[in-house]
C-alpha cells in the first residue's frame, strides 16, 4: 500500500470521526429531552393527583372518595390517607408532611430493578403526597430509540466515509499519474540545464544537452495535451454527433502516413474530438511498435473498429495490464497516460477496448461499440 | 577512478548520468535493460551500480539481488516510498529521488565510493599531487603546507572537477557550514589555494555561480 493512499485513508477516517461525533452531539439533547419529557409527565400527573387528593381530603367523606377520583382507590392506613392508583405503574400516598421533607422534589429511584420517579408534595392541610411513577418501560423505549439513531448515524457516516474514500482516490488517480509522468522530463531538463550552466562541455555535448531539453519539453507538452483531453472527457464535454468513418480515416491518414484503411461501416455516433484522440492514440502506439515504414491497418465493420499492426507485439503480462482499465491506470505500468485515456474514452461511448497480441507478431486493438 | 555501471531505461537520463560521471573522471558503462546490465557485470568488475527501480523487463531490485557484492545507488520516483524502504532493507547503499539535482547524485556517488573504499586515493595534475588518504599535497615533489580549510576546499573542487560549484555548496561540502552568511570567505581561501599551488589556470571563477576546477584549460 502506498503511503499517499494511507493518508487518504486517515483523512477519510478523520472526516468520518468528525461526522460521527457531531451527530452524537446532535443526538445527545434529543435523549435528554426525552428524559425530561418523561419527568414533566410525572410532575403533571402528580399535580393532578395531589389536587384530586386535596379536594377529597377537605370536603368529601372518606367513603365517597373512590367515586370522585376515577381510576384510584383511596384507603385508610393507620390514620393517614393512602391513595393507590389502579394503574399498576403509578402509586400515590398521602401522609402528614414530615418537617424535613422538601416539597416538590423529584427523585429517580431504583426499586427492584424498576426505575421510578418519586415526587413528594405538600397539600394545604398539612397532608403530604408521595407520588411514584414507574418509567422503566418508557426509559427502555427511549434508550432503544437512541441506540437505533446511533446505529443509523454510524452506518450513514460509515457510508459517507467509504464513498468519500473512493471519490478521493478516483480524483487523485490522474494526479498521481501526472506526477509520475512528469518525473523523467523534469529530471532531464533540469539535469542538462545544470550541465550547460556548470560544466565545460564540448560543442557536441552542448548540442546533445540542448536537444534533450527541447525533446523533453515537447514531451511535457504532450502530457499536458493528454491531461486536457482527459479533463474534457471527465467534465463530460461530450457532444456526440454522426460522423462518417471514411472522413475520420482521411483525417487520421494525414497524421499517420503509414495508415491503411478498410472501411465497412458508414457512420457512427461519437464525440468527434474524443474519437479522433482515441483512434489517434491507438494508431500512434501501433506505429511506434512497428518497424519504420511498415503499414498499420484500420479496419471498420459495423459495431467495431480495429487497429492492426505487425509490430513488436506484447508479452502476456503487458497484455494483462493494458486490457484492464483499472490495471492500466496503475502508475507502475509504463503505458503512460495513453492507454487509460483510451479506455476512458471508449467507456464514455459505451464501447470496450480490447487488445490481442503476440510478442513478435503484432497487436490488434479492437474498439467494440456494445451499446449500438 | 571508479568504474560505474548505469542501468536506466530512459536514454535521456542514462546519458545525463553518464555525462556527469564522465565529467569528474569516472568510467561509466551504460545499460538499458536488466539483461544488458547482468551481462556487462559478468564481463568486467564494477565499483558501483546506479540503477533505476522501474525497468521494462524487470525491476532494479531483482538485478541488484544478483549483483549484491557491488555497492548500489537506486534511482527512484517521487512517492515510491515503499520502494525506498525496500531498497534499504535489501542493503542498497543509497537512493536518490527523481527529479534529482546532478551535483547531489555526484555527492552520493562519492560518499558511497569513499565508504566502500573504492574512491580515488590520489590525484595528479601538472606536478601537483593530492593524496586523499594522507590528506597531503605535493607540488613538484615538495610538500605544501595547507590549512585544514584550504585542503578541504581543494578536495571538494577536485572531486567535483569540471563542474562549477556555488560558494554556498563549497562551504557546505568542504567545511560543513551551511549558514547563508559571508560566502566571500570562500574567495579568500580560493585566492590562497591558487597562490600556494599555482592553480590560477585550474581553479576558474565562474561568473555569478562560483568556482570550477578545470582539467582541460
Amino acid at each position: 500500500m502506498k503511503l499517499r493512499q494511507k493518508s487518504y485513508f486517515l483523512t477519510v477516517l478523520l472526516i468520518g470521526a468528525v461526522l460521527f461525533l457531531s451527530t452524537l452531539f446532535l443526538l445527545l439533547p434529543n435523549v435528554r429531552s426525552a428524559v425530561s419529557s418523561i419527568e414533566a409527565r410525572a410532575l403533571g400527573e402528580e399535580k393532578a393527583l395531589a389536587l384530586a387528593v386535596e379536594g377529597l381530603s377537605e370536603n368529601i367523606p372518606k367513603e365517597d372518595r373512590r367515586k370522585y377520583v376515577r381510576g384510584f382507590a383511596v384507603y385508610d392506613s393507620g390514620g393517614s390517607t393512602f391513595a393507590v392508583g389502579l394503574d399498576e405503574e403509578t402509586w400515590i400516598a398521602t401522609e402528614p408532611l414530615p418537617p424535613e421533607t422538601e416539597p416538590g422534589r423529584v427523585r429517580w429511584l431504583n426499586r427492584n430493578g424498576r426505575t421510578v420517579i418519586a415526587i413528594a408534595d405538600a397539600l394545604s392541610d398539612g397532608v403530604w403526597v408521595r407520588y411514584g411513577l414507574d418509567v422503566t418501560d418508557e426509559l427502555k423505549r427511549a434508550e432503544r430509540q437512541a441506540t437505533g439513531t446511533l446505529l443509523l448515524c454510524t452506518c450513514l457516516t460509515g457510508g459517507i466515509a467509504v464513498a468519500l474514500y473512493f471519490m478521493l482516490e478516483r480524483l487523485n488517480r490522474p494526479v498521481e499519474r501526472l506526477a509520475h509522468e512528469l518525473r523523467t522530463p523534469l529530471t532531464v531538463i533540469r539535469g542538462y540545464g545544470e550541465l550547460l550552466e556548470r560544466a565545460k562541455l564540448t560543442p557536441e555535448q552542448q548540442h546533445m544537452a540542448a536537444s534533450y531539453i527541447v525533446s523533453e519539453s515537447e514531451r511535457l507538452g504532450e502530457i499536458s495535451q493528454k491531461l486536457l483531453t482527459l479533463a474534457d472527457a471527465r467534465k463530460s464535454a461530450f457532444k456526440p454527433e454522426r460522423i462518417r468513418l471514411s472522413e475520420l480515416a482521411e483525417h487520421l491518414k494525414q497524421t499517420y502516413p503509414t495508415l491503411e484503411t478498410e472501411i465497412g461501416w458508414d457512420e457512427l455516433t461519437a464525440d468527434r474530438a474524443l474519437m479522433l484522440s482515441l483512434l489517434g492514440n491507438l494508431i500512434g502506439n501501433a506505429v511506434k511498435a512497428s518497424a519504420p515504414g511498415r503499414p498499420v491497418l484500420m479496419k471498420a465493420a459495423p459495431g467495431t473498429i480495429e487497429i492492426v499492426d505487425e509490430g513488436a507485439g506484447m508479452t502476456e503480462e503487458q497484455l494483462h495490464y493494458v486490457n484492464d482499465p483499472a490495471r492500466a491506470k496503475n502508475p507502475s505500468i509504463r503505458s503512460g497516460l495513453g492507454v487509460p485515456l483510451c479506455h476512458e474514452i471508449a467507456a464514455l461511448h459505451g464501447a470496450t477496448l480490447t487488445y490481442a497480441s503476440k510478442a513478435g507478431e503484432g497487436t490488434t486493438a479492437t474498439v467494440h461499440f456494445t451499446s449500438l | 577512478m571508479a568504474r560505474i555501471l548505469i542501468l536506466e531505461d530512459e536514454k535521456a537520463i542514462n546519458d545525463l548520468v553518464a555525462l556527469n560521471l564522465g565529467m569528474i573522471g569516472h568510467t561509466a558503462v551504460q545499460t538499458f535493460t536488466g539483461r544488458e546490465a547482468l551481462k556487462a557485470a559478468a564481463e568486467t568488475p564494477f565499483d558501483l551500480l546506479i540503477l533505476d527501480v522501474m525497468l521494462p523487463d524487470t525491476n532494479g531490485f531483482a538485478v541488484y539481488e544478483k549483483l549484491r557484492d557491488i555497492p548500489a545507488i537506486f534511482l527512484t520516483a517521487l512517492g515510491e516510498t515503499a520502494d525506498k524502504v525496500k531498497g534499504f532493507e535489501r542493503g542498497a547503499d543509497d537512493y536518490i529521488v527523481k527529479p534529482f539535482e546532478m551535483t547531489e547524485l555526484l555527492l552520493r556517488v562519492e560518499a558511497v565510493l569513499r565508504r566502500t573504499h573504492r574512491s580515488e586515493s590520489r590525484y595528479r595534475i601538472d606536478g601537483l599531487e593530492v593524496d586523499f588518504e594522507a590528506k597531503t599535497v605535493l607540488k613538484d615533489g615538495i610538500p605544501v603546507d595547507l590549512t585544514l580549510q584550504e585542503y578541504a576546499l581543494l578536495e571538494v573542487l577536485i572531486k567535483n572537477r569540471n563542474i562549477a560549484l556555488s560558494r554556498q555548496r563549497l562551504m557546505r561540502e568542504a567545511w560543513d557550514v551551511s549558514f547563508l552568511g559571508e560566502s566571500r570567505t570562500i574567495d579568500v581561501h580560493i585566492q590562497r589555494l591558487r597562490k600556494k599551488l599555482g592553480l590560477d589556470d585550474r581553479i576558474k571563477t565562474i561568473y555569478r555561480l562560483g568556482y570550477r576546477f578545470e582539467e582541460t584549460p
